[in-house]
Order: structure tokens, then sequence, then C-alpha cells
């Protein structure tokens, strides 16, 4: 007969073969519980390369934002899912989106339920990958087939790098396949004599180096787009003189690259009005520009091969480089 | 004889259950004259009878107060035509699920696969908006913002309804593959909005305009058509006068035609139609 002692360690054995067949059952358990799901699409922003099937098999316009930091690029996509929350928006109907995770990340921070005691938007930080927003839109009026925007919202500091060096813009090679180049000007600092002279520098060194790098080129739509124009506005009221250098700003502007790209225009923006009013509703101005990001294109022979096979490895290394950071 | 497969969406309180007590009532009963008599039934009865003497005494069908039945299963028929309508989840969590953490059971997911048709449920009562903090009165933000407690981070049950139920629509037609579908958008206690809005698309437009612009903007993927309907016929705080009703004929069911009828099956016959 067995010891006591053996009699203790064979229960103990025992105990600890139950403990083992227990957590291999909860194991098991665990991943028939994870095989029962699947993934479905994740609504985030999408990488470039996740763009490719969309690109792949619809008509898509890619519309580049860029802009210092704080410029409004961000304020300027969440304010246009805000507005066709509340209603088909200057003739479109919205027909969906691949990307409303992404959509909702930025909207929040303007919202009551994120508790802030005033709007905020979330800095697009550094090298973040995932920038291209998607929309889906159809002309309410017509039976033509829907149209993809590609929306993409870089961070500030991207730009900021490239406005130094031509071999630092020549890594966004992405935008020449842009439709659309829009470039974000700060209308809070133009408005400001203090900051008024730097922000027209940085706006027009990042166009200078972009046209010289040969990234913005003859065929490139350019639209020079001045933010926050609520604040603009209400500091005019007070100081005409900063029209006259806006007014300066966009002749410069024409003079230097009128004839180096395709087109050249200006708007006024107010995407998210401190205080909305009659006067200045939520998304002032979008209605003069969205039309043409959906209509206007850049037709080259070669677009969709360029934009799904040769370019795919020049935007991979412009990732790794540039938007993982050095 | 043909077969249909239809399929039942809808956020939680969206009104699911209580339109399920009402559909077993009016097929049990036959107070009144449905388009679809009922073929089978796949689940409890008990569970049905337990939700049907609740809806008969004009009570709330509190989903705790009753054994935890989530999928329902029956054939309902049309002459030769039966249609398998399918309540995969009367909680409505596992939609939820699907947009805050991006998965489907692969049972739904079968299920969904292959549905002729949905009916999606909502109740105006539950609808989440969004308010922007640029357009709240300033004086309210002052008087709200006292405490430097920092920011609600984003979570995504906070996102607009509308937004969750074209992404849920989006799935449907991801897994469908964007095969066309017929499609019963349900605005249920349609009792509360019956003098306020004279069709349920007229609400739906007004009070849920991206949902609204996404199945218009999409007619080669939804069939839809639009009801409105009050399974319980009322508010419960005036229950006295609705239990003095011949229960079926509390049930309100409206159209965009505005025709109005007792007949609960209405959604489903409509998606068995050629």
């Amino acid at each position: 007969m067995a010891s006591d002692n053996e009699q203790l360690n064979n229960v103990q054995d025992d105990a600890e073969a139950v403990e083992d067949i227990v957590n291999e059952d909860e194991k098991q358990e665990s991943s028939i519980a994870k095989s029962e799901f699947c993934d479905l699409p994740h609504g985030e922003a999408m990488k470039f390369s996740e763009t490719y099937r969309i690109t792949a098999s619809k008509r898509v316009n890619l519309i580049l934002l860029a802009g210092e930091v704080g410029s409004g690029k961000t304020t300027l996509l969440s304010s246009l899912f805000h507005l066709y929350q509340r209603g088909p928006y200057v003739g479109y109907l919205f027909a969906g989106s691949d990307t409303l995770i992404g959509f909702e990340r930025r909207c929040h921070p303007a919202r009551t339920s994120s508790e802030n005691a005033a709007p905020e938007t979330h800095r697009t930080l550094r090298g973040n990958t995932k920038s291209f927003l998607h929309l889906r839109l159809r002309d309410k009026n017509t039976k033509y087939c829907s149209r993809e925007l590609l929306i993409a919202d870089l961070s500030g500091e991207d730009f900021a790098e490239a406005s130094h060096s031509v071999d630092d813009a020549k890594r966004l090679v992405f935008i020449q396949r842009a439709d659309h180049f829009v470039l974000l000007i700060d209308g809070d600092k133009i408005a400001d004599s203090t900051s008024q002279r730097s922000a027209r520098n940085k706006a027009m060194m990042l166009l200078r180096t972009l046209s010289d790098s040969g990234i913005l080129t003859g065929d490139s739509n350019v639209d020079i787009v001045l933010s926050k124009w609520d604040i603009v506005h209400s500091r005019l009221q007070e100081d005409p003189s900063h029209q006259m250098f806006i007014d300066e700003l966009n002749s410069d502007i024409d003079k230097k690259y009128g004839k180096r790209f395709a087109r050249i225009r200006y708007f006024n923006i107010a995407a998210r009005p401190s205080v909305t009013s009659s006067d200045i509703p939520l998304g002032y101005g979008l209605e003069q520009v969205l039309p043409s990001w959906v209509e206007d294109n850049k037709r080259t022979e070669h677009r969709e091969y360029a934009l799904n096979r040769q370019n795919a490895s020049e935007f991979n290394c412009f990732a790794e480089r540039v938007l993982r950071g050095k | 004889m043909s077969k249909h497969k239809q399929f039942i969406m809808g956020l939680p309180g969206a009104g699911k259950t209580t339109f399920l007590a009402a559909l077993w009532h009016v097929l049990e009963s036959n107070e009144v004259d449905a388009k679809l008599k009922l073929h089978k039934v796949h689940t409890d009865h008990a569970y049905l009878e337990s939700i049907r003497n609740l809806w008969l005494d004009a009570k709330e069908i509190d989903r705790t107060a009753i054994s935890d039945e989530k999928y329902v299963s029956m054939l309902l028929k049309n002459g030769d035509d039966i249609a398998e309508i399918i309540f995969p989840d009367l909680s409505g969590e596992s939609f939820r699920q699907q947009w805050a953490e991006r998965e489907i059971a692969n049972i739904h997911a079968e299920m969904l696969e292959g549905a002729d048709g949905c009916l999606l449920f909502i109740h105006p009562d539950k609808v989440v908006d969004e308010t922007l903090i640029s357009e709240v009165n300033e004086i309210v933000l002052r008087e709200e913002a006292t405490s430097q407690e920092p920011e609600d981070p984003w979570d995504p049950i906070k996102s607009p309804t509308q937004v969750q139920l074209v992404e849920l629509l989006q799935f449907s037609a991801y897994i469908n593959k964007r095969r066309p579908i017929k499609l019963s958008i349900i605005v249920s206690a349609w009792d509360l909005l019956i003098s306020k809005y004279q069709t349920p698309s007229q609400w739906t437009k007004k009070h849920l305009s991206l949902f609204w612009q996404y199945l218009t903007a999409n007619p080669e993927i939804y069939e839809t058509k639009y009801l409105g309907i009050s399974a319980q016929g009322g508010g419960l705080d005036n229950a006295d006068d609705l239990r003095k009703m011949t229960p079926s004929e509390r049930i309100i069911v409206i159209d965009d035609d505005k025709k109005q009828s007792h007949d609960i099956t209405l959604p489903i016959s409509w998606i068995m139609e050629q």
C-alpha cells in the first residue's frame, strides 16, 4: 500500500493534471471562440497601399491637403463629414465611405460628446501613414455613377521638411498623382501682423520647392485656400490693411506660378467657424471648391497604371524614409 | 414555390423584440387579415409566448425579465412562397459589436450571405445625433466647462446612430459582395411621430440624413421600402386604453404612400414580392 507521502504526491499529481486539462480546455474554448468571428473592414484612414482596391476599379479623384501645422487640413475634412451628416451638400449625396472610423476619430474632438470646452482638432502626427480618407459621392440630379474621392490628410511637419529642400520634396512624389493639390494657409497667422510674413514665406517656400523639384508641374491643379476666414473677417474689421497683404500674397503666387501650373485658384474657407452665424456658417467656402474636386481630374494615359504599379515602390520608399521618421 | 431568406437587424433598443411579440400574436390569433401565415417556428414557443403575454398586457418587454433568448427563426408563407425570417440577435449587441469591434460572428455572416432581404429597425427615441461645440450656446458651454477634466477619448459607441447604421449596411453589402437586396426600413414606435411626420421616409431624411442619402445614392444595391410601425399602438402610459382594444388592431403600420393597416407582416411580404 502506498505510503501517506506517496498518496499525497499522487493526489497532487492528479490535481496538476486536472489543472492542465482545464487550462487546455480554456485555451481551446478561447481559440474556438476567436475562430467563430471573422474580421470586417477596419474603417480607419488608409495607407496608400490600401487605396489600390479603390483606385484599381473605380474612377477616383485624389485630393492632397497641404499646409503647415495647424493650418486647418484635418478640420476641413471633419467639417465636410459634419456637413454630409446634415444633408446632401452642393448637389451631391453621400454614397458611402470605407473610412468612417477615420472620419469619426477626426470629428470627435469638435463634438459636445468629447466634453471639450472648445472645439479641437487633433494634430495629424508626423509620419502617420494612415492618411487617406475615402468618400463616395453621387450627383443627385443625374444618373452618373458615383465618384470616389481619396483625400490625403498629411502631417504639416512632413510638409515643413519638404519645403526646406528639393531632395526632401522629391520624396513627396505621390503629389504628382494628385488631381488637386490644396495648399492651406493659416488665416489666423496671415491676419496677424506678428506672424503674417513668416506664414507667407512658408507657403511660398513650399510652392517653390515643390515646383523646383518637379513635383508640381504644368498639369498640376493648385488651390490656394486661406483658412479660418471667420477670424480673418473679424480682424479685417479692425485693420483693413490685412486685405492688402492677402491680395499681394495671391498676386505674388500668381506671378511666380500662374504659368507653371495648369490652374491656380484662390478660396477663403471657414471650415469650422468658432461661432457659426448665418454669414459664416459651418463649412463656409467649401461649397465653392468641392464640386471641382469631384468633377475635375488629371487624365494621363497611364494614370491607372501609375497609381497601381509604378509608383507603389516609390511611395513605399517615401513612406519608409520620411513618413516613419528619420 | 419560392423560398426567401430575410435577416432582421437593428441596434439595441430598436424595437425588434416588441415587433416579434406583436408578429407572433398576429400569426397565432388570426385576428386581422395578414398577408402572411405561420408555416413553422424553429424557436422555443415558451419564449415567444412570454413576450406575447407582456405585449398583450401592454407592458414593457424588458429583456432582463425574460429568458435570454437571442436567436429566433420562423417560416412564414404566402400561398406557395415561403419566407424564412431570422432574428439573429434580439438584443442588438452583436450589431453594435460589428461597428465597435469590427468583427462579425461567422454564423451571422452565413445567415446574412444569400439573404434576399433585410428588415432594419430604428427607434426614434434611441437616435444619437451629433452636436458641434461651436454651435452650442456659449453661455451653456461656459457653465458646463467649469472643471479642467481631461477630454473624453473617442469611443465608437458614441458615434452618431446614422453613422453606425450606414456602416452596418456597408458591412452587409460587403458580406453579400454588393449583390442587390431588398430592404425594409422600419421606424418603430411610429405612434410617437404620427402627428408630426406624414411618412417614415420624411422622418428618416430629416433625422438620419446621412443614412437616407446612402440608401438613395445606392439604388443598385438597395431596393428600399420605408415603414412606420407601432407594434404597441401607443405609449405604455395609456396601457389601460390599449388593453381595451382588440390586440391586433393596436398595431399601426404605415408606408410611404400613407397607407395604414394592422398587418405587421407587410415589411416581410413586400420583400417576397417579385
